[in-house]
């Protein structure tokens, strides 16, 4: 018995003495304000001009159907307030068709720039009647008033579907438009299905228009961003993600090609970093050089959605989202360090609103899109 | 020693067929015994109890039917009435006793221990399912449902837990068997067989590629996928290769003496021959009666194997295990010991039990740490059967575990054990012809 118990002693000291310490959090959460602006669930970009915007439909209780409140809030990239606004925005509850009117806006610095798409049925010919639409600007001052709508006819289409995104950056309004055939019969071609880019003034007075390279798809739009350093435009395409400037010229890509959601990508000088999530909600990783050839393997990061990304000499960040909570990710040479860091007091939100990464007195600073509400955060990581 | 080793497999079969022919020990006490969160050990040993008493119909029947079996006539009749009977009474018995357990205590035990909610659902056993239900899409003969936590190491455990407590049933038999000098009922021997091939199927065919639908994998696609995701090993390449090794340890895992052991007597002893009982061989050296035989489980960090030599010298049954991951994934290992029913005073007996392991960190928090710091742990307990009145006693187990994984037993550190009543049975005739 006793040299049994001896025995027993000596097995688990040989056993400690090859095992590790406790599991450490490579990343700590250093600040974190919370609800910086509430009110809207918001969409965050930066301005191009120095600030950060959140922007999004706001909580709206009356039952005025001709309009709806959509709220801006503007920040300094440390988080200090700038302005807030609550802004009355005119809205039509149906089109023409009797189909529900969509309406897309964005903050262009100085003022709400609303479009949506008005289509006319236009007098019949021999082949019948046809549908003409087009794309209508507006322009909503933060006290509420709207200018008359413009007409954007660059975007005129007959008998076609029309689909459209936009972004505004350094005060100019970016709207992607692709006109496609009214009809999916697979035999006819395509009716353009290109993808055109017209550039705006908040006002609506047309700057430049253009179309994107590219073949024509039956693809609806793919998600269209603003570059988290204020650099441009990030377009998802079936392709894969591809960097536009200022301009709407062709800077690189595609990369990250076979991504499905959100693909948040930045480009870093000589290299380009993207994460996005596959069909089994992996986080997954990889950089490119600016030719768009790969950089070492993907690697695989976490579970989720991926949301934003941010590559500094300590190594890359990720955010990503999972089941209603938000987590900060970090990779190091294309290795993941520890686990996740659970970004605390997070309510949920649709996994697109995503997050937006700044600079900051931490390793990582970033500005986070809750339920209702804006947070910024800052993170060390420590190897 | 090896010369002993060596008659012991080699004569393995046929000194058990002779030692048919001796009687066989009053049967191991009944055990009930429950803890608050009905967790697998407790329900394991208590289903399988249970599953001894719905045996009892055989008893009586043995006593009300006597066929002359010196005839052929006689012989042919009760030989097809045993396979009949095997496949219409004792087959349904024990697949449902197995399902009970696989589900109930299995997959329900780790969920009500991660507080998951699971609900369960059965449909008839074989053969009646084939003969009497409709078209089922869903192949499963019973399933567990719950919340899916989103933390690997429980989706880990929740995946594993089934064939966890299928492995722990057939533990609990080899005690059993080894505790009666080496005889077993044939009730028995089918429990074994079915705990132990329970997923065989699955177990053996290549899972290397990936599924389709994530929704409804069995328990094995879903391991596979579980370990991939939890070890990181995500690309495909990755999981040919865990494929490879599961079917390959499986094989290995499948050298198993009780198990042909069981087929063997289960068909010869008891359906061509009638006995009911029959004793495995046991190496026998002085007053000490040695079985050895291989471990495989499936645990969060991937398979592993290990060795038991269970030992019985008057009265007190030993088993003495070392195991170790064989997954290549990630390392494990572990070793420990149990022993029970040392006689401290009339009527009431003691056992212990020690393991020690050193395994990667198990993380109940959502952290896809792929990576883990490798940590020790142990178990520590003690045994207690007190008999109460005649053929009742209670039973008790009552120990302390570390956070980590061992066959059976809660996940987290804390205090384990259970409480209940355990009932010996009267002595039955062993041929029951």
């Amino acid at each position: 018995m006793r040299h049994g118990g001896w025995g027993a002693l000596l097995g688990m000291a040989a056993l400690s003495a090859a095992c590790d310490g406790p599991y450490e959090a490579p990343c700590e959460v250093r600040s974190h304000q919370v609800a910086l602006a509430a009110g809207f669930t918001p969409d965050l970009q930066v301005s191009g001009e120095g600030e950060v915007w959140a922007a999004g439909w706001q909580l709206d209780d009356d039952d005025d159907a001709s309009t709806r409140l959509a709220g801006v809030a503007t920040f300094t990239p440390a988080g200090a307030s700038l302005q807030q606004w609550v802004i009355p925005v005119p809205v039509l509850p149906t089109d023409v068709l009797g189909g529900e009117s969509p309406l897309q806006w964005a903050w262009t610095g100085e003022s709400l720039a609303a479009v949506r798409k008005i289509t006319d049925v236009l007098p019949p010919d021999d082949d019948g009647e046809h549908l003409r639409s087009v794309l209508s600007l507006r322009s909503v001052a933060p006290d509420g008033n709207a200018a008359l709508p413009v007409q954007l006819l660059a975007t005129s289409c007959i008998d076609c579907q029309l689909s459209w995104t936009m972004r505004a950056l350094a005060g100019r309004v970016v709207v992607l438009y692709q006109p496609r055939a009214l009809t999916t019969d697979p035999e006819e071609p395509l009716e353009d299905g290109l993808t055109h880019y017209l550039i705006v003034d908040p006002a609506g007075q047309v700057l430049a228009t253009g179309t994107l390279p590219g073949e024509p798809s039956d693809d609806d739009l793919g998600r269209f961003v603003v570059d988290p350093l204020g650099q441009g435009f990030w377009l998802s395409t079936a392709e894969g993600v591809v960097h536009f400037d200022r301009d709407m010229q062709w800077v690189a890509g595609p990369y990250a090609p076979g991504s499905e959601g959100p693909t948040p990508v930045e480009s870093s000088g000589d290299a380009v970093h993207a994460a996005w999530s596959d069909d089994l909600d992996q986080v997954l990783q990889q950089s490119f050089a600016v030719d768009g050839s790969p950089l070492g393997r993907v690697e695989r990061l976490t579970h989720g959605t991926a949301q934003a990304i941010r590559a500094t000499d300590r190594g890359i960040g990720v955010v990503a989202r999972d089941d209603g909570e938000a987590f900060f990710v970090w990779s190091v040479d294309g290795q993941k360090v520890g686990g996740d860091t659970l970004l605390p007091d997070i309510r949920g939100g649709w996994p697109a609103l995503g997050a937006l990464f700044v600079d900051g007195r931490h390793d990582y600073a970033l500005f986070l899109g809750d339920k209702n509400q804006v947070d910024r955060l800052e993170l060390s990581c420590e190897r | 020693m090896s010369a002993r080793l060596w008659a012991w497999l080699c004569l393995a079969l046929p000194v058990g067929a002779l030692a048919a022919d001796a009687e066989p020990p009053v049967d191991n006490p009944l055990v009930f015994v429950a803890d608050p969160l009905f967790s697998m050990e407790p329900g394991v040993r208590t289903v399988n109890s249970l599953g001894r008493v719905a045996f009892l119909y055989d008893d009586a029947l043995a006593s009300a039917v006597d066929v002359d079996e010196t005839h052929l006539v006689g012989k042919a009749a009760a030989v097809t009435g045993r396979a009949a009977k095997g496949i219409f009474v004792d087959l349904p018995l024990v697949v449902l006793q197995a399902a009970f357990v696989h589900e109930v205590f299995g997959h329900g035990a780790r969920a009500r221990e991660f507080d998951l909610g699971p609900t369960f659902s059965f449909r008839l056993s074989p053969p009646y399912r084939e003969l009497l239900s409709g078209y089922d899409p869903d192949g499963a003969l019973a399933t567990t449902s719950y919340e899916g936590s989103g933390v690997p190491d429980e989706d880990m455990a929740m995946a594993l837990s089934g064939i966890e407590a299928d492995y722990a049933s057939a533990w609990w038999l080899q005690v059993g068997m080894v505790q009666r000098g080496g005889w077993m009922h044939y009730r028995d021997m089918l429990q074994y067989g079915v705990f132990r091939l329970d997923y065989a199927p699955s177990l053996l065919v290549d899972q290397g590629e990936p599924p389709r639908d994530l929704a409804s994998l069995n328990d094995v696609q879903q391991y596979v996928t579980d370990l991939q995701l939890r070890t990181n090993a995500w690309r495909p390449e990755d999981r040919e290769a865990i494929a490879r090794n599961l079917r390959v340890g499986y094989l290995v895992g499948l050298v198993d003496p009780l198990l042909w052991l069981s087929a063997y007597h289960g068909i010869v002893t008891y359906g061509l021959m009638g006995r009911r009982h029959a004793r495995m061989p046991l190496i026998e050296a002085g007053d000490w009666s040695l079985f050895p035989t291989m471990r495989y489980a499936l645990t969060p960090f991937g398979p592993e194997h290990g060795l038991d030599l269970y030992a019985a010298h008057r009265g007190v049954v030993y088993d003495l295990y070392v195991r170790a991951g064989t997954s290549g994934l990630e390392p494990s290992m572990g070793l420990g010991a149990r022993a029970f029913g040392l006689s401290v005073r009339e009527g009431i007996k003691l056992g212990g039990e020690l393991d020690v392991w050193r395994q990667p960190d198990l993380m109940f928090e959502r952290l896809h740490v792929f990576e883990r710091p490798q940590q020790l742990g142990a178990q520590v307990g003690v045994h207690v059967e007190a008999t109460v009145h005649r053929q009742l006693g209670l039973i008790g187990r009552l120990g302390y575990k570390s956070e980590g994984y061992v066959l059976a037993q809660p996940l987290a550190a804390g205090p384990v054990g259970y409480l209940g009543l355990s009932i010996t049975p009267r002595a039955v005739d062993a041929s029951g012809d």
